[in-house]
């Protein structure tokens, strides 16, 4: 019997749920659900009791399966299955029911004018959360199973006219590629989608918003959407995306201009700043006024570190104190990060381990780092300024320029989905419109 | 990715190549150099002596006396830049001489071959170009004893920077000087000279120095130079004493030349000379149009002796031949090989006329 082969797989559990009824009082059937993940009382007035009274059943959501592998994926996602005695398919009740945060404001993305509501961890909710904006019968969601042993729910949503055929069918190629047992965490969806996983820039954009995925599609980007994440993928992410924010567009054009541009000049002298110093001042002495570098010199008398490894001590110790602001509870986390920064810096300099200019440097870099929007596009930036230190300490601001056209040639080379990662500073228009600056629409 | 790394690299070596960099940038520890602030030129009969103003880094955290002052170094050679070399070997620091930010070159070092003097500094290609340049009435070396001893080094800056305050100078910087040397053959150098007052010694402008053909062939004095500002267009902001205690501020001053023509012979140039000046003292004379005449006067006379210098020193560093060239070049392409005799032979007029505030 059906139902005997679907306890066979399920094993005896205990939130396993059987439930013996009869069909308009003559017919034996069995209802089989996980407790905890269905929605008991709604499985109990729409369908038990009226098909024990009645013999039918008003729940709207409803379907006929006959694979036994899908019945039981079906069960362990939270529906009720309907299994009569002697009939060798089952009629899936949609009836989930565990419980689920409610819609909130985004942790990471908020804005001041815009939309306060964020993606949670149900894919339904979500998705209900797009169609909402974008009502339109072009809105096409495609949903697939990922993960080879539990298959995770999830759903490429796209505006069809708008985005390209065939990178659609490339982002469902390359997901369904995924030989994963189950989806562990983001990157392992992330890193299906990059066309260079070894790639240390993000080629993938995430987003808590659902008005920036919204904004997105409508563009001609694809979005997908896992269930158990409150975020949404976004492909092709380019370089000029990463700079973006919702802010820009509900501000005026002039101020988010202004901000968009302090991002980029952020960002750049984030990557800079130590890499510069280093090489002014092991190389280019040259370059410092005369009183600056007395001041300099005079600060750094009893350091018996060489400046580069100053610079490099520093900026890891800067990275290890944000990793455990991050690890910290809230409570204390800012405090001790706080504290452990001045009370170790200033120590730190009264030891005449470090130089008092090095602690304005890499604070300075920490500082300008934390303008970048994007985490994804500030965490690359972190280990490129390193990069860029290193070189900057075997040759000078040679060897920083080197780096620097390294870097640009990079990101030049670098796609995502096959759209260049520059593509946005292809020409001049399409630069200052929205790639440098947020000009008005036309 | 390998692909890139080949790429970048052959790059580099491209860029390295056509840059015909030799070598990467040397590696010194900035605790390591002693910066340098003045770099001073002198050439005594067959031999150079370079003489360099210094800051001691050591002892300046436990409050030595010594923090914060300056020293100076010097030592002789063959030439300047081996002069400079035993001079280095000699610190037991790295000396930072890219950062002088003053160079002072003697009076024999400029009169003997300034062009050695100006390629000494260009081919050290860590010098700044931005350091102002000055050429000393005397020794080099001696100038840095008295701004040292007397702890005016600062005042260099001023007589730099702001020497338009009282246009009895104006500041050059090193870029600017190995402009002139190119272009023109005959230009002036900003000059000091140390005074003696009340009984101390001090550094003060003193007017340009003149210099033809690569060579230093006279001074123009500070009672001159400001008619020479007036005519090079450089700042006039300065004050003229009149009699009577009477004193105005000359604010600015418009000169225009005139070339005056009789075929393709230059028969006069006329310098009409507009100055704008505002009453600061009025002295003891309670009629303000005497002190317009006056003013002119003594502009007039100023000018006067700047021209006369030039012709006394047989170049045209007023720069007329050059106005002469922009406003007519084809009359200037016929007589350019005979200019400088033109020009010792042509009368220039002055008008000196001025509007009182």
């Amino acid at each position: 019997m059906l139902s005997q082969q679907i306890k066979q797989i399920l094993g005896e559990q205990g939130d396993i749920i059987e439930l013996d009824l009869l069909i308009k009082g003559t017919k034996p059937a069995k209802i089989i659900a996980v407790d905890g993940l269905v929605n008991l009382r709604a499985v109990g007035v729409e369908v038990v009791e009226p098909l024990t009274l009645h013999g039918i059943t008003w729940f709207a959501a409803q379907k006929e399966e006959s694979d036994i592998n899908e019945i039981v994926r079906n069960i362990l996602s939270g529906d009720a299955a309907l299994i009569v005695d002697g009939e060798e398919k089952a009629t899936i009740f949609d009836s989930k029911g565990f419980s689920l945060r409610g819609i909130s404001e985004p942790g990471q993305e908020n804005v001041i004018k815009g939309p306060k509501d964020s993606f949670i961890e149900a894919l339904r909710t979500n998705t209900a959360l797009i169609r909402r904006r974008l009502n339109t019968p072009d809105l096409k969601f495609t949903d697939l199973k990922l993960g080879k042993e539990a298959q995770t729910n999830a759903t490429v949503v796209y505006l069809e006219g708008k985005a390209e055929p065939e990178k659609v069918a490339e982002v469902l190629r390359r997901l369904e590629k995924i030989s994963e047992q189950f989806i562990k965490s983001t990157s392992s969806v992330e890193e299906s989608l990059k066309d260079n996983p070894w790639s240390i820039f993000p080629q993938v954009m995430f987003t808590e918003r659902p008005d920036k995925l919204c904004a997105n599609i409508a563009e001609g980007k694809i979005g997908i959407l896992v269930d158990g994440y409150p975020i949404a993928f976004i492909v092709p992410a380019v370089f000029n995306m990463l700079f973006q924010s919702g802010e820009d567009y509900s501000q005026n054009y002039a101020h988010g201009s202004y901000v968009r541009l302090l991002r980029y000049a952020g960002a750049f002298l984030s990557l800079i700043i130590p890499a510069f110093y280093v090489a002014i001042t092991t190389f280019h002495h040259e370059m410092l006024p005369t009183n600056l570098m007395l001041s300099i010199i005079k600060s750094k008398q009893a350091v018996s570190f060489t400046t580069f490894l100053e610079v490099f001590a520093l900026l890891v110790a800067f990275e290890i104190l944000i990793e455990a602001g991050i690890r910290l509870p809230k409570s204390i986390g800012q405090a001790v990060s706080i504290i452990g920064g001045l009370v170790v810096g200033d120590a730190a300099v009264s030891a005449k381990l470090i130089s008092p200019a090095i602690v304005v440097v890499v604070a300075a870099t920490g500082i300008c780092g934390f303008v970048v929007s994007n985490s994804d596009l500030a965490n690359s930036f972190r280990i490129t300024r390193i990069l860029l230190l290193v070189s900057a300490g075997f040759a000078g601001l040679y060897g920083l320029s080197l780096g620097l056209i390294f870097m640009l040639y990079y990101l030049c080379r670098t796609t995502s989905l096959g759209a260049p990662y520059m593509t946005a500073y292809k020409d001049g228009d399409s630069t200052i419109r929205d790639g440098l600056l947020r000009l008005p629409r036309k | 990715m390998k692909q890139s790394i080949i790429t970048v690299i052959i790059v580099f070596i491209v860029i390295a190549v056509m840059s015909n960099a030799r070598y990467f940038p040397r590696m010194t520890e900035i605790t390591l150099a002693e910066p340098v602030f003045v770099i001073g030129i002198d050439r005594h009969d067959n031999s150079a002596r370079v003489s360099i103003v210094y800051e001691k880094i050591e002892g300046a955290d436990e409050g030595d006396n010594n923090a914060n002052k300056k020293f100076v170094d010097y030592t002789e050679g063959s030439s300047p830049a081996a002069a400079l070399e035993t001079l280095k070997k000699r610190f037991p620091r790295e000396m930072a001489i890219s950062t002088a930010e003053y160079f002072l070159i003697g009076e024999e070092a400029a009169g003997g071959n300034l062009e050695s003097a100006i390629d000494f500094l260009a081919k050290n290609n860590t010098l700044r170009l931005t350091s102002s340049v000055f050429i000393v009435r005397g020794e080099a070396g001696k100038v840095c004893e008295v701004l040292v001893e007397t702890r005016t080094l600062d005042i260099l800056r001023n007589y730099g920077e702001y020497s338009g305050i009282n246009a009895i100078s104006s500041s050059m910087e090193f870029y600017e000087l190995l402009s002139e040397s190119v272009k023109n053959n005959a230009f002036t150098v900003p000059a000091l000279v140390i005074k003696e007052q009340n009984g101390e010694k001090i550094v003060v402008p003193s007017g340009y120095a003149v210099i033809k053909d690569g060579v230093l062939v006279g001074f123009l004095e500070a009672d001159a130079a400001r008619g020479y500002n007036i005519i090079t267009n450089k700042s006039v902001y300065s004050t003229i004493e009149l009699t009577n205690s009477a004193a105005t501020r000359l604010e600015n001053a418009n000169r225009k030349i005139e070339f005056r023509w009789s075929g393709d012979n230059l028969t006069c140039i006329v310098l009409n000379i507009n100055l704008n000046t505002r009453v600061i003292d009025s002295g003891n004379n309670p009629f303000f149009f005497e002190y317009e005449k006056e003013q002119n006067r003594v502009i007039f006379a100023e000018v006067q002796k700047s021209i006369a210098a030039s012709k006394r020193l047989g170049c045209d560093f007023l720069g007329i031949g050059e106005l002469l060239r922009m406003r007519h070049p084809l009359r200037w392409e016929r007589i350019r090989p005979y200019w400088s005799e033109i020009y010792m032979a042509v009368p220039i007029k002055i008008n000196v006329e001025s509007r009182l505030s």
